[in-house]
């Protein structure tokens, strides 16, 4: 009877409608989302001022080229998302790489001098409305498997980065260039 | 019945769940998406540029545009007996001494030294008697940032060590300066910045 009384509830929240759509009970998905759609790797750009060099006072990102969709100017949108099978919930994580420091020939800048502050997307398209968590504000750790967000499957984080520089030392002049990669794995 | 209400239940949840699922995991075709019953892993990255200008900051003594006047006054009874004098005058070292500060990232730095003397030394406030640069020595707290030594003509020059095999220069020091007093001048003032008094350093990097 009990069984029967919940059936019937179960039924009852389901909204009536002329067309049904039936989801089969399909295997895992992870949908990583960094910045642009498709093979776009996005650049995020600091232009440090000559008189500011070192001193300790955070340069906030110039620019993102391309612009990344859905967020404000000047951040990235990481989205990420994990559906694991039926009755078979798992945790899905995400992790940065951020171990080969910038070079600028033989000069370097290490990833720990880049921190950034998480917004949550405001909507647009694939705009992360639905997701119920905001992947949270850091600084990279300049280590490889540096855990940013774990969650349960059928789940979905989000945010919009804003990068920082945070110019804590007197580096050489010239144009430093490095890559972050970010892994969304479920075990 | 009890079949038929089991079957009936995980149908239920079989739709509920997927409804579930279909709202959060939007369709995303151009996002990196992996699909498969085992573990599942993807990446994707992020590039970053910063473009870091070359810069070159020098200090000598207060820092602004104060230029410090260091004064050495030897009493009467040691004039010329070759026992140092410190000064007075200076931002450190009780005023014997001046802050120094070098910052720049393109390369070796060199410190050149040069006076207002025209190549005579320290002059007389009256008369045509002069001191020499050589009777002003200078030493650093710091070998990383030595001092090049004052001459009438000018031009000497130190250079600052590089911090590791970067191309930057991150040191500070403290000059000290002292009045050697080995000759005996005729008494008076010498110097000062109407007198061929000031001494200008001049910091350059490649």
């Amino acid at each position: 009877m009990k069984k029967q009384l919940l059936c019937w509830i179960l039924l009852a929240s389901l909204p009536a409608s002329a067309a049904t759509v039936v989801i089969g009970n399909g295997g895992g998905r992870l949908i990583l989302q960094i910045g642009s759609t498709g093979g776009t790797v996005n650049q995020v750009n600091f232009t440090v001022p000559g008189a500011s060099v070192g001193n300790g006072v955070a340069v906030t990102s110039a620019s993102v080229t391309p612009a990344s969709p859905t967020c404000p100017a000047n951040s990235i949108l990481v989205d990420v998302q994990a559906r694991s099978q039926l009755f078979r919930p798992r945790t899905a994580t995400l992790t940065a790489d951020s171990s080969t420091p910038l070079t600028a020939g033989s000069a370097t800048i290490p990833f720990s001098q880049f921190a950034w502050t998480s917004t949550t997307p405001g909507g647009g398209p694939n705009g992360c409305l639905n997701a119920p968590t905001t992947i949270p504000s850091g600084i990279f750790s300049g280590s490889a498997g540096q855990p940013l967000i774990s969650f349960n499957t059928s789940r979905r984080a989000c945010m919009c980065a804003q990068f920082r520089y945070l110019n804590q030392s007197v580096v050489s002049a010239g144009t430093y260039t490095g890559r972050v990669t970010y892994t969304l794995s479920m075990p | 019945m009890k079949n038929s209400n089991s079957k009936l239940l995980r149908a239920a949840l079989a739709m509920a769940l997927g409804a579930s699922l279909s709202a959060a995991l939007p369709a995303n075709a151009e996002s990196t998406t992996v699909n498969g019953n085992g573990a599942l892993s993807t990446n994707a990255r992020i590039d970053f540029s910063v473009v870091i200008p070359r810069f070159l900051s020098f200090r000598v003594g207060t820092t602004g545009v104060t230029i410090d006047q260091i004064t050495f006054s030897p009493t009467a009874a040691t004039v010329g007996n070759s026992t140092p004098i410190s000064g007075t005058g200076g931002d450190a070292g009780a005023g014997t001494a001046a802050n120094v500060s070098v910052l720049g990232n393109g390369g070796q730095i060199t410190i050149s030294e040069a006076n207002n003397s025209a190549g005579a030394g320290l002059k007389h406030a009256t008369l045509a008697d002069t001191i020499s640069y050589t009777e002003i020595t200078t030493s650093s707290s710091d070998g990383n940032l030595p001092a090049p030594a004052l001459s009438n003509a000018g031009g000497n020059t130190s250079t600052p060590v590089l911090n590791g095999a970067s191309s930057v220069t991150n040191r500070t020091a403290v000059w000290t300066y002292a009045y050697a007093n080995t000759t005996i001048p005729s008494a008076g003032t010498y110097g000062t910045s109407a007198k061929g008094g000031r001494v200008t350093y001049t910091a350059s990097m490649p």
